[in-house]
């Protein structure tokens, strides 16, 4: 899962598979600015053909899952293609009771740096699985 | 207009809205007090307010002009009525230490202070309401040193607090003072 | 919709805040620097604030500057500070218009000591908050008191002044 800036920078990033190696800063930023690209193609190419808003696509080896706010901030969260519909709702909850309560009020956080609470990094991580189980 | 304003309990308001301000005062304080640790600054910033918080909680209990004369009377006037003013509620509890005759701990289960700060292990946001209950102390003739303590026996995902109390010479020689009398 | 947030007494708000404006006015050298400063500080909330808004009121986005306006007086004041507020004084290209509040819950127990009446916007944190939140959105006013009832003036009034509204560009962006 990632939690993307206005600007596109990457707050966010905690991966459950395992596989990624966050050593390897050069690969990891490739990969988040390739996702982000991605999503701003899409967005404006799924504007270009319905009045509906772009919330999820899937492939044969991963679906991707988005929502984004009026404020720019952007929640992005791929899973396997096996997953019904779209996860929305999911990132939308973790945006209202995870966001804003961790990170919009807590004091010790910056707006548009890098997420470090542990708590909402734990959070997330319980709701996710509970979601892959 | 200023008695009538003040007599009776105002409705309440938003929490977040004092959480977004309760932020920027500590991002203020820990830019422009940098000699002093946070806490401190918190407690200092709140002192303030205890003065005024007593004097609205002394009239709302009509209990103006009142002398207190007692410890604990004191801390069950801040217990109750000014918690109440502050938070709605009362405090959780109320104890002596059994070590110590001068020290006393209110505790609190949430305090809103650390409703939305996740700086557990480092800062206890909630110096600043210890800051009020020393303003109000101190106003009252009972001037006491409050430090604000993560109460260690509960759930790790509770922010209860231990407000420890301890007074001064001062304000024992003042309790002295006044039982001796009577 | 509001019932559902936890509450705090007005006096801890206001009493809080009064304080602090009472140290911003011990550490800076005059009033005017005092407003600027609570403007700032009340801009930094406002970007805070504007997901939390967003997400309880279930706004999708304004259509225009009017709708902006109504939901800033009508659901804005009401949420954060428990007061409604009357939009009115639009210009007319629709791009300025006054808000009035009555009973500011910020300066509930104030009164300004002489020397500080003719200077000190009190509430501009107000007008930070309202000019951060839109910012964030995409939306530039400028935002001012013109009138505080603290001032002894008849009503409190803030004007805001749209600036402009951006849109989202990332050519710039180095990606």
């Amino acid at each position: 899962m990632l939690i993307f800036t206005r600007k596109g920078d990457c707050i966010f990033h905690l991966d459950l598979t395992e596989k990624l190696d966050f050593s390897d800063t050069q690969k990891i930023t490739g990969r988040r600015k390739l996702v982000f690209g991605l999503l701003l193609s899409l967005k404006s190419y799924v504007k270009m053909l319905s009045a509906e808003e772009f919330k999820c696509y899937s492939t044969s080896c991963y679906k991707l899952h988005f929502y984004e706010l009026l404020t720019g901030i952007k929640f992005v969260l791929i899973s396997t293609p096996k997953i019904a519909g779209d996860l929305t709702h999911l990132l939308k909850n973790i945006y209202i009771y995870q966001y804003i309560p961790f990170l919009s009020k807590n004091i010790a956080y910056e707006l548009g740096t890098p997420i470090k609470c542990k708590h909402f990094r734990d959070n997330i991580e319980e709701e996710l699985r509970q979601y892959s189980n | 207009m200023y008695a009538k304003s003040i007599s009776k309990p105002k409705p309440e308001i938003n929490l977040s809205c004092f959480s977004f301000l309760f932020s920027e005062i500590f991002q203020y304080l820990s830019k422009n007090d940098k000699e002093k640790d946070i806490e401190q600054s918190l407690i200092d910033f709140a002192n303030p307010i205890g003065e005024r918080v007593l004097e609205l909680a002394m009239y709302r209990e009509k209990t103006k002009g009142k002398r207190y004369t007692n410890i604990v009377d004191v801390l069950h006037f801040i217990r109750g009525p000014v918690w109440k003013l502050l938070f709605g509620k009362m405090a959780e509890d109320l104890q002596q230490s059994s070590e110590d005759e001068d020290v006393y701990f209110i505790k609190d289960l949430c305090p809103i202070t650390n409703k939305y700060t996740c700086t557990r292990d480092s800062i206890n946001c909630a110096a600043f309401i210890a800051g009020i209950i020393e303003g109000v102390l101190c106003s009252i003739d009972f001037p006491a040193k409050v430090v604000p303590h993560f109460a260690e026996d509960d759930d790790e995902f509770t922010d209860s607090t231990l407000f420890q109390i301890k007074f001064t010479k001062g304000a024992l020689e003042y309790e002295a003072r006044y039982s001796g009398d009577s | 919709m509001f019932s559902k947030s936890e509450k705090i007494s007005v006096e801890l708000l206001s009493l809080t805040y009064g304080t602090f404006v009472a140290r911003l006015l011990k550490e800076n050298d005059n009033a005017e620097e005092v407003n600027l400063q609570l403007h700032k500080i009340g801009s930094n909330i406002g970007n805070r604030l504007i997901d939390e808004f967003l997400s309880k009121s279930r706004k999708t986005a304004c259509k225009d500057f009017r709708e902006i306006a109504d939901v800033i007086a009508k659901y804005g004041f009401k949420m954060y500070l428990g007061v409604t507020a009357e939009v009115a004084k639009w210009n007319e290209d629709d791009t300025q218009f006054s808000i009035y509040i009555e009973n500011n819950p910020l300066s509930e127990f104030v009164m300004l000591p002489i020397h500080l009446q003719q200077t000190l916007w009190y509430s501009n944190l107000l007008c930070g908050v309202i000019k951060g939140a839109l910012e964030k959105i995409n939306v530039m006013v400028e935002c001012e008191f013109k009138q505080d009832t603290l001032r002894g003036h008849d009503s409190t009034e803030i004007i805001v002044k749209l600036v402009e509204i951006v849109e989202d560009r990332y050519e710039d962006d180095e990606m």
